[in-house]
């Protein structure tokens, strides 16, 4: 993420809502944006229109920008927000509501059948990141899915370095809890 | 092997498996584009009682104002509460029309600063100030009000001392649907204060004394760059070994929203100050262009000096951490607002780019 940071559009530029400059920033930063949506989310059709509320309003807040946080940074968070928003949203809460797509996205590593037993592994650990509160599973989802460093992680979150630290260790414990209530060990 | 790795095992699959469709992106990148443009022609059509409406509020908000100063020290609670007098937020200058007061009780002159920062550095209007719950959440503290603006809802907590704020986290629970329960921590509660009890998200922000708290993270955004720029422009005060309680903060987004034409500025010359934006170095008819942005410089701040129109200063750090500062005068052969002269000193952090 870093790399691609320093390839996008000038943020002054930005600011003077440059429409090749937005373009740019689209092309850059947009399956980045839309790949965390769908980890978050879990509905690769929820994450498409969660993607384009985000780049509406990178448009909007754009003037705001300062530059102290890398743009990828400042996506990342409005990303984060705007899932946590969706997942409390009443659409996503009806108790009817199912998203055809929903099960599709169970991931590749869900609907595939393991080869060997480690997968099989990483299939009910990714179950049970996906059970977790959002808060833990944002956490989760940053440091190990985006792979992350804690810094960057902080300046998404608005949070100390140390908070993600220990927000980490939180989450990994309610992980071993949740392991143990439906019976798994870890060691 | 232990949950950790399992994790950045987890992590690698998943990061193998992410492809990006380019067809989907393409579509998404036309929607976007889409939603843009009609938006842009939805706002070309607001109807004129509105526009009437808004000139009328903002008229003269934000003229020079030599009464009010900030603590520029500690920013923004203030301790000295007047003890006969309700706290009067003055919103205009003595010689424009008459314009609306905010009348701040007594019991929250401790908020009067830092209501008088947020109405001149944010494009926030405060409609109205009054009692906050979060007052009787935290032990160190009592002192919390709830502000209504234009744009949302917002807490602030003042804590006693500076940097107290930035201890407390939020530490929200969502497992129960519709139960959205919080409590904080880095700091003592008042018993039995917690859990509190949500709708929504809160979204949290802290600066020195003070906590921010808001169910629109649009708050916490503005607020965070615009501390940001107010520490920033302060440090640029002190290199050049300027009052920075002797000028006063010019709101390009308020100004922006004042029209006056060349007849009012040749009878009231200091009318000319709604003619000056941040970006008037842009101005094609400079002969020599003074300044161009380059990635990681911030936005250039606008200050004048209180009491006058025309000792205007343009300040701002570029990237490589270089304070600079320009001296603007109105030129009224020209009709423009145009450098008289540059300073630049190397600034005491060097800033970090986008």
């Amino acid at each position: 993420m870093e790399e691609k940071s320093m390839l996008s559009p000038p943020v002054t530029l930005l600011a003077q809502t440059d429409t090749y400059a937005f373009e740019e920033l689209m092309n850059t930063h947009m399956p980045d944006v839309y790949r965390l949506c769908c980890w978050l989310v879990k509905d690769p059709v929820a994450a498409e229109d969660l993607t384009q509320e985000v780049f509406l309003q990178a448009y909007k807040h754009i003037g705001s920008f300062r530059g102290e946080s890398q743009l990828g940074t400042w996506l990342y968070r409005i990303a984060v927000n705007e899932s946590k928003r969706y997942l409390r949203s009443w659409s996503f809460r009806k108790l009817l509501y199912f998203s055809p797509s929903h099960n599709a996205f169970e991931s590749v590593t869900a609907r595939h059948v393991p080869d060997r037993e480690d997968e099989s592994i990483l299939v009910q650990l990714e179950q049970l990141v996906h059970a977790l509160p959002f808060r833990h599973k944002q956490i989760i989802v940053l440091y190990y899915y985006e792979d992350l460093p804690a810094e960057c992680i902080a300046e998404i979150l608005n949070m100390k370095v140390g908070a993600v630290y220990t927000r980490l260790h939180r989450a990994r414990e309610a992980l071993k809890k949740k392991a143990v209530e439906v019976g798994k060990e870890w060691i | 092997m232990d949950l950790n790795q399992r994790l950045h095992d987890l992590g690698a699959e998943k990061r193998q498996e992410a492809l990006s469709d380019r067809e989907q992106m393409e579509r998404m990148k036309k929607a976007v584009q889409s939603k843009i443009s009609h938006r842009m022609v939805n706002k070309r059509w607001m109807p004129m009682p509105v526009v009437l409406s808004l000139l009328l509020t903002c008229f003269g908000m934000w003229f020079i104002l030599p009464s009010i100063h900030l603590d520029q020290k500690q920013l923004p609670s203030s301790t000295e509460a007047p003890t006969s007098e309700v706290s009067r937020l003055d919103t205009e200058s003595p010689t424009l029309e008459k314009s609306k007061f905010l009348v701040l009780d007594q019991r929250f002159s401790f908020a009067s600063d830092f209501v008088k920062w947020m109405q001149r550095y944010t494009d926030y209007e405060i409609k109205q100030v009054t009692d906050s719950p979060f007052a009787n959440v935290f032990q160190s503290t009592d002192q919390a009000v709830l502000l209504e603006t234009n744009k949302g809802t917002v807490h602030v907590v003042f804590f006693p001392n500076s940097g107290e704020a930035e201890r407390v986290e939020i530490d929200e629970d969502f497992t129960v649907r519709g139960q959205i329960t919080f409590t904080f921590t880095g700091t003592k509660l008042n018993e039995g204060a917690a859990p509190l009890h949500a709708t929504g998200p809160t979204y949290q922000y802290s600066h020195n004394n003070l906590l921010i708290l808001s169910s629109n993270s649009d708050f916490v955004t503005t607020f965070r760059s615009r501390f940001a720029e107010f520490d920033t422009y302060r440090s640029i005060f002190e290199n050049f070994e300027l009052n920075f309680s002797e000028y006063t903060y010019l709101n390009d987004l308020k100004l922006k929203k004042i029209k006056v034409t060349p007849e009012e500025i040749k009878q009231k010359p200091e009318r000319a100050i709604f003619r000056l934006r941040s970006s008037w170095w842009a101005n094609p008819r400079l002969k020599d262009n003074p300044f161009i942005p380059k990635v990681g410089d911030r936005t250039p701040g606008l200050f004048v000096r209180t009491g006058t129109y025309d000792d205007v200063l343009s300040i701002y750090a570029a990237a490589d951490g270089t304070h600079h500062l320009f001296r603007l005068s109105w030129d009224h052969e020209n009709w423009m607002w145009a450098p008289v002269e540059h300073k630049q000193k190397p600034g005491k952090t060097k800033q970090s780019s986008s």
